[in-house]
């Protein structure tokens, strides 16, 4: 494994410990230092990695796990006021909402910051979205990628009906479907039949990346 | 069970094991390689999907069709009724017995984040609900666990509602009969798919 310069370490031990003050004012050295948003990103998402750790071994609660979802949110927006007067290039149009009686929102909100902080427009539906919502969100919008996002078990239930719906408008001519959150895996994947299915931010991001760098409709 | 005139053996799970899916599949699948009879009631809902892929042995399983213990106890429709009315928070008196009940987190964030910062992540946690349901499944006396009810819904500024669950699915999974509309029934030797995790009447 990479090894840590301090201020790398420090980063990472803010986030595992959620000292919000500490990690904006690192993230403000290292963009300073001229680390790309990938490097930040990374080194953020080893911090969650700790507080996860800590969440699964006991020390931490169920608090601190929201909590680090705020902080993550925070921080990438103060990344991006960091980051304001660069020019930033528009990547292209995602589509996002949490399903039909599912309101578990922090996954979508930090997957939603880092595709905004990352130059993608993004059209958040919020939480507890119907089919036809997504649906006619889709028509109007015609975003490359729809992104479903699901915590309880019947939001998979959710998913395969909206992906057929999808289907039937014609949708997936011109958008890829994705979905993420605590209730997707492979076997919800292929039932659903959505082009790939996530459970860590940055992968979403590399594939909402790749999509977009391809041709569209 | 004692409704019922049953005595069936009892195998628990640790309810701790919800937070680390993972851990509860593999801590239920150790479980199901113990036992030693001829058919398991699992009493438990799909649980964010973490009992797809248990595997059977010499015995059937059986499983109510409900996303949760939410569902078991009132059933998924009723359940869904309930949150349709008012997006509600079910709490029952095992769950506030619990050593990481939703008080003690409370607790435990304003001691730490302190009381607006730790109010705040609450809010977040609790924003999208706008009641506190206590499930009445006859189990205890409601009256005894209302006044901690009402102390909870207070600090999360939440109506309090008690709300009745009859737990007919929890019943019926003990006394049989399971008819494919409500419960998933694994022959021996066999995988739960997560494709026969499908909840009826919706």
């Amino acid at each position: 494994m990479k090894q840590l310069l301090w201020e790398e370490n420090a980063l990472v031990q803010a986030m595992g410990r959620l000292e919000e003050q500490s990690v904006k004012e690192v993230v403000s050295q290292l963009t300073a230092a001229g680390y790309d948003n990938h490097s930040i990103f990374a080194l953020l998402n080893q911090g969650v990695d700790q507080v996860g750790k800590l969440f699964e071994s006991g020390e931490y609660f169920l608090a601190d796990l929201i909590a680090a979802g705020a902080l993550y949110s925070n921080v990438l927006s103060h990344y991006d006021l960091l980051c304001a007067g660069k020019q930033k290039k528009c990547r292209g149009r995602v589509l996002i909402g949490v399903m039909a009686h599912d309101i578990h929102d922090i996954g979508k909100d930090v997957i939603t910051g880092l595709l905004r902080v990352e130059g993608f427009e993004v059209i958040d539906l919020g939480t507890d979205v119907c089919t036809e919502r997504f649906v006619t969100a889709a028509l109007q919008y015609r975003p490359r990628i729809i992104a479903m996002c699901g915590m309880l078990s019947y939001s998979c239930v959710e998913m395969q009906r909206t992906a057929v719906a999808l289907e039937k408008a014609g949708v997936r001519s011109f958008a890829k479907v994705i979905i993420g959150g605590g209730c997707v895996n492979e076997s919800v994947c292929e039932s659903v039949r959505a082009d790939a299915f996530f459970c860590e931010p940055m992968q979403t991001l590399e594939f909402c990346k790749i999509v977009t760098a391809q041709p569209g409709e | 069970m004692a409704s019922a005139s049953l005595d069936y053996p009892i195998v628990w799970i640790e309810s701790g094991l919800h937070n680390t899916p993972k851990k509860l599949t593999a801590a239920l699948q150790e479980s199901l390689r113990k036992v030693h009879c001829d058919r398991v009631l699992m009493a438990m809902g799909f649980c964010g999907n973490t009992v797809a892929h248990l595997k059977t042995g010499n015995f059937e399983m059986v499983l109510p069709r409900a996303d949760d213990c939410i569902s078991l106890l009132m059933g998924y429709r009723e359940r869904q009724c309930a949150v349709r009315e008012a997006p509600t928070y079910f709490l029952t008196k095992g769950w506030m017995d619990g050593e990481r009940n939703i008080w003690t987190e409370y607790r435990y964030a304003i001691e730490k984040f302190g009381q607006a910062q730790g109010q705040r992540v609450f809010d977040m946690m609790f924003g999208s609900y706008t009641r506190l349901g206590v499930l009445d499944t006859g189990a205890y006396p409601i009256a005894e666990i209302m006044p901690d009810a009402d102390k909870i819904a207070g600090a999360l500024g939440l109506a309090c509602q008690i709300i009745r669950a009859d737990c007919h699915l929890l019943r019926q999974l003990l006394t049989g009969p399971w008819p494919e509309e409500s419960f998933i029934c694994i022959p021996q030797h066999s995988e739960l798919a997560l494709k026969d995790l499908q909840l009826r009447g919706i």
